[in-house]
């Protein structure tokens, strides 16, 4: 088989078989991507998970507050020293390593780059967050403060933290409570309102009651006036009703009378009626009779003329009276005829009776006396006997009309007695009425006399009440004062409980809805990104203009070396035109930028000196490398470029990378060179300049003095030096 | 006085030598020619006497300084003229930039550079060195002080290359390779001017110097001259 043995590409990477030193070179072209790359992604992996390797500070100037809850407990806030607690407590995670210190510490920390930020809890914190429900509510205030001098990157950063502190205090259990207590007004406040409103409303109806009561004080006036004559009507009433009661007792009393006389009357009438029957018949007997009574009077008168002439003989014949009795006893019986006859006249009856006493006055001796008043009776009697006579001629006339008249008495009679029945029905009927009507009038009287009692029970109650009335419009007048009061003092009450609006809402909705601020104070604080950055990237561009110096120039002069001269003077001959150049380069680089890109600096000189010392250090050791190493040099160079420029610190501080380049922090030259830039675009103190300074310089001197080492080494040459396998 | 003692001097690299079995007595204002083949050793061998390479072994005396402990002292006195792969020339530098430089690397640190007086006092001066020399008929034409490195023919770098050696003043100079000198009136001029250059100061210089060829050299009477054949290693010719 003939295998191509030789080909263009390989012969072109045969040239670097022969040595040692080509091979390695080889493996440094293959290996320098992996370096840069590697170790640039290594160095910010993650630099914010390893915050925590920064430390920073908190100062807690804060002092406890106590405050009254909800509840009336008072309660004590110390949020100053509750958020300490947080942040130094073992689950922190407010990405720095906090610990407290004092004031002093904390900017003397923070200026020397100790401490990457200082957290500071004012005096006033916890009562600025007590007061979010107060009259004035105001945020509690914290402050972060980091230093671009230091770092700008992190400036940024803490932003975050910043946040993330602030969300922790304001999740805290201080600030629940307040919420609590601010959202209660609101409530409150409607509550009173809706007090107040009521209290109004109860305040119109009390008035209105009062107004009603008063008027009821008047209405029960009139109504007591009234009442009083109402019962003095009553009374009359009474009176009246008592009188009708009486009175109609008396009609029905007479009424009853009357109904038993008409019924007497009809009975009466009826008999009469039935005895009246036989009327015309016994009239015209009794005409017939009277005619023989007038007969017999006109006898009698005779006879008593004759008897009183006889009676005026009889006291001279009184003796004889006796004598007389048999003629007295004729005529008692005839006289007791005439009553028989007439039976029903008194006169007769009576003359009869007198004719018995006479008779008996006759025979029981008394006769003196008697006869005295016989004597007068007999006069009478004559007298009487005549008017007899007459009287019997009158009633036999009567009689005789009577007769006449006797059919038409009768038919009267019976109509009498059938007008007496009815009227016997009548009064019946009036009297049953009537005792109606009485006991209507004696419930009348009854019922009047209740109406009186009510009445007057009327009047009292209605003075009563009248009296109540006036206690009630008192009443109800103290009532609508008190409402008004009770209105007047809820609305105070409902003013005094805030309300909030508008703007002062809108302020104090800021204030509960985020009632903590972290202000973020950087000192030496630089605008841009590309003021922060600058400190990084200038010394990374010198950096790269040194080893481009040195890929122009010769390190060191080999004439040099070969001559007589000191080596020294080789290696400065070699450094002083790299250094000039690099200090065009660091001129013009940080001019351009002072002028054209806008980096600010407060003190551009300094700053493009400082540049330049930066340049002339970095030549320095270009020069050293390539003195000492030759082209091997450069690629050291370029190594130790991607190793300072992820050590420096320029973007993340160096604590946030790997520890393998906080380690070698320190002993690179761009560790100082962007530590002393940055001091001076973000116008920090002085003093670490000089400091960084120094340290280039020290840089710069080690440099040149490995640089004359290697050319007093080099001003030996070797067989290979002679004849080198390998020019880089 | 020597200026060279060298007693089996030797020289091994990458596992063959370089040049072997070397002895030398060089009085001061002697010169001392090597001569060999290209890839003889030539130049490593005037190299090892100048005190800028190290032999293996051997013993090795320059201007009384012990090699190599004392090799510093000894470089300060030992000057090369233009030894290629050494110390070229800039072909992009004239004349007197090549003088100056020269001059700054010889001056105190603090003065780190030269005047053109100074770089014109050193040409007269290195006029003066070539008058004398071409009093002994070398003839070597006059360096024009503007003139790029690159433009110049080669005696006149060479020349050059001798005056820079001696702005140092030193005792010993070091002229490698006088045979790449093309042109055989050249190469005669170059060994009859470095031959007059020996007595031009005070004290005399000792010349070391190196070819392929020893033909073209004029063997003057009372030169005192030593020839280190490389050739024939270790063959040492010494002429009174």
């Amino acid at each position: 088989m003939n295998l191509p043995r030789f080909s263009l590409p390989g012969l072109e990477l045969a040239r670097f078989r022969r040595a040692t030193i080509t091979r390695l070179a080889l493996l440094a072209v293959i290996l320098v991507p992996l370096i840069y790359g590697g170790l640039y992604l290594a160095s910010n992996s993650d630099p914010l998970s390893r915050l925590t390797n920064l430390h920073a500070a908190v100062v807690n100037s804060d002092s406890p507050t106590t405050i009254t809850g909800l509840d009336g407990k008072e309660q004590t806030i110390q949020a100053g020293s509750d958020l300490v607690d947080e942040l130094t407590g073992p689950d922190a995670a407010a990405g720095f390593s906090w610990q407290k210190t004092s004031e002093a510490d904390a900017a003397k920390g923070l200026a020397d780059g100790d401490y990457a930020a200082v957290l500071r809890i004012p005096s006033g914190f916890s009562k600025a967050l007590a007061s979010t429900g107060g009259d004035a509510p105001e945020r509690a205030r914290l402050s972060v403060t980091t230093d671009d001098a230091e770092n700008y990157i992190l400036g940024q950063v803490t932003n975050t933290i910043a946040t993330t502190i602030r969300t922790n205090v304001a999740a805290g259990t201080t600030t629940n409570y307040l919420q609590n207590v601010y959202v209660a007004f609101a409530d409150i406040h409607d509550s009173l309102g809706r007090a107040a409103d009521g209290a109004g409303r109860l305040a119109d109806g009390a008035q209105q009651a009062d107004d009603g009561a008063n008027t009821l004080v008047v209405g029960l006036g009139d109504l007591g006036t009234g009442a009083t004559r109402l019962v003095d009507g009553t009374g009359k009433l009474r009176g009246g009703a008592t009188s009708l009661a009486g009175g109609t007792a008396q009609v029905a009393k007479g009424a009853t009378s009357a109904a038993d006389g008409a019924a007497s009357l009809a009975t009466g009438l009826d008999r009469l009626r039935t005895a009246t029957t036989g009327l015309p018949a016994q009239t015209a007997q009794l005409a017939s009779g009277a005619g023989a009574v007038a007969d017999g009077a006109g006898r009698i008168s005779q006879g008593a003329d004759a008897l009183a002439t006889a009676a005026n003989q009889l006291t001279p014949a009184l003796a004889g009276a006796t004598q007389l009795v048999p003629l007295v006893d004729q005529l008692l019986t005839q006289a007791r005829t005439l009553a028989a006859a007439s039976p029903d006249d008194p006169t007769l009856a009576t003359a009869v009776t007198s004719l018995e006493r006479t008779r008996q006055a006759l025979t029981d001796g008394s006769l003196d006396q008697v006869a005295q008043t016989l004597q007068t009776r007999v006069g009478g009697l004559a007298t009487g006997a005549k008017d007899l006579s007459t009287g019997a001629t009158a009633v036999a006339g009567g009689a005789q009309r009577l007769a006449a008249a006797a059919p038409a008495l009768q038919q009267g009679i019976a109509q009498a007695a059938d007008g007496a029945d009815a009227l016997a029905t009548g009064t019946k009927t009036l009297a049953t009425g009537s005792r109606s009507a009485a006991d209507g009038a004696a419930a009348l009287a009854t019922g009047a006399g209740q109406v009186d009692d009510g009445a007057s029970a009327l009047v009292n109650g209605t003075s009563q009440a009248r009296t109540g009335a006036q206690q009630l419009a008192d009443g109800t007048q103290q009532l609508a004062d008190g409402a008004g009061t009770l209105r007047t003092q809820l609305q105070d009450g409902q003013a005094q409980v805030p309300v909030y609006s508008g703007d002062a809402a809108n302020a104090r909705a800021d204030v509960v809805a985020s009632p903590v601020t972290a202000e973020r104070v950087k000192e030496h604080a630089v605008d841009r990104y590309s003021d922060g950055l600058a400190p990084l990237f200038v010394p990374v561009a010198l950096w790269v203009g040194g080893m481009v110096t040195y890929m122009v120039l010769r390190a060191v002069s080999q004439r040099a070396l070969a001559s007589t001269a000191s080596s020294y003077r080789a290696a400065v001959a070699g450094w002083v035109p790299g250094a000039l150049l690099g200090v065009v380069q660091a001129v013009v680089l940080t001019l351009v930028l002072l002028l054209a890109v806008g980096i600010e600096s407060p003190n551009p000189v300094a700053t493009t000196a400082f540049a330049a010392l930066i340049a002339v250090v970095f030549t320095a050791v270009h020069q050293c490398l390539n003195a000492l190493l030759g082209g091997v040099g450069r690629l050291v160079a370029l190594v130790l470029l991607v190793l300072q420029l992820t050590s420096a610190g320029g973007t993340y501080p160096v604590g946030t990378s790997p520890s393998f380049f906080g380690a070698i922090h320190p002993f690179l030259p761009m560790s100082y060179a962007a530590d002393g830039l940055r001091h001076l675009i973000t116008g920090a103190a002085g003093g670490p300049v000089w400091l960084d300074a120094g340290v280039l310089a020290a840089f710069g001197v080690l440099a040149l003095a490995v640089t004359v080492l290697a050319c007093h080494r080099r001003r030996t040459w070797s067989l290979a030096q002679l004849h080198p396998s390998l020019s880089l | 006085m020597n200026a060279v003692e060298a007693s089996g001097l030797e020289l091994r690299a990458g596992g063959r030598n370089v040049f072997s079995g070397i002895d030398l007595e060089a009085p001061v204002g002697s010169m001392v020619v090597v001569r060999g083949r290209s890839g003889a050793g030539k130049t490593s061998l005037l190299l090892t006497l100048a005190g800028r390479m190290r032999a293996t072994s051997g013993g090795l005396r320059v201007l009384g300084e012990e090699l190599p402990g004392r090799a510093g002292a000894v470089r300060r006195r030992v000057a090369l003229a233009e030894v290629r792969g050494v110390n070229d020339l800039d072909d992009a530098l004239t004349v007197e930039q090549h003088v100056a430089e020269r001059l700054v690397l010889h001056q105190p640190w603090y003065r780190p550079w030269v005047s053109k007086d100074q770089v014109a006092e050193q040409i007269a001066r290195v006029e003066r060195a070539v008058a004398v020399t071409a009093e002994t008929g070398a003839d070597v034409p006059a360096l024009r002080p503007r003139e790029f490195v690159s433009d110049i023919d080669p005696l006149e770098r060479m020349a050059l290359g001798v005056v820079l050696a001696l702005i140092g003043r030193p005792d010993v100079i070091v002229v490698d390779d006088v045979d790449s000198l093309r042109r055989t009136e050249d190469r005669r001029r170059a060994w009859e001017s470095l031959s007059a250059l020996r007595h031009t100061s005070a004290i005399p210089l000792t010349v070391l110097a190196s070819c392929s060829d020893t033909s073209d050299i004029r063997w003057h009477t009372g030169d005192d001259r030593i020839l280190i054949d490389l050739q024939d290693s270790p063959a040492t010719e010494g002429a009174s």
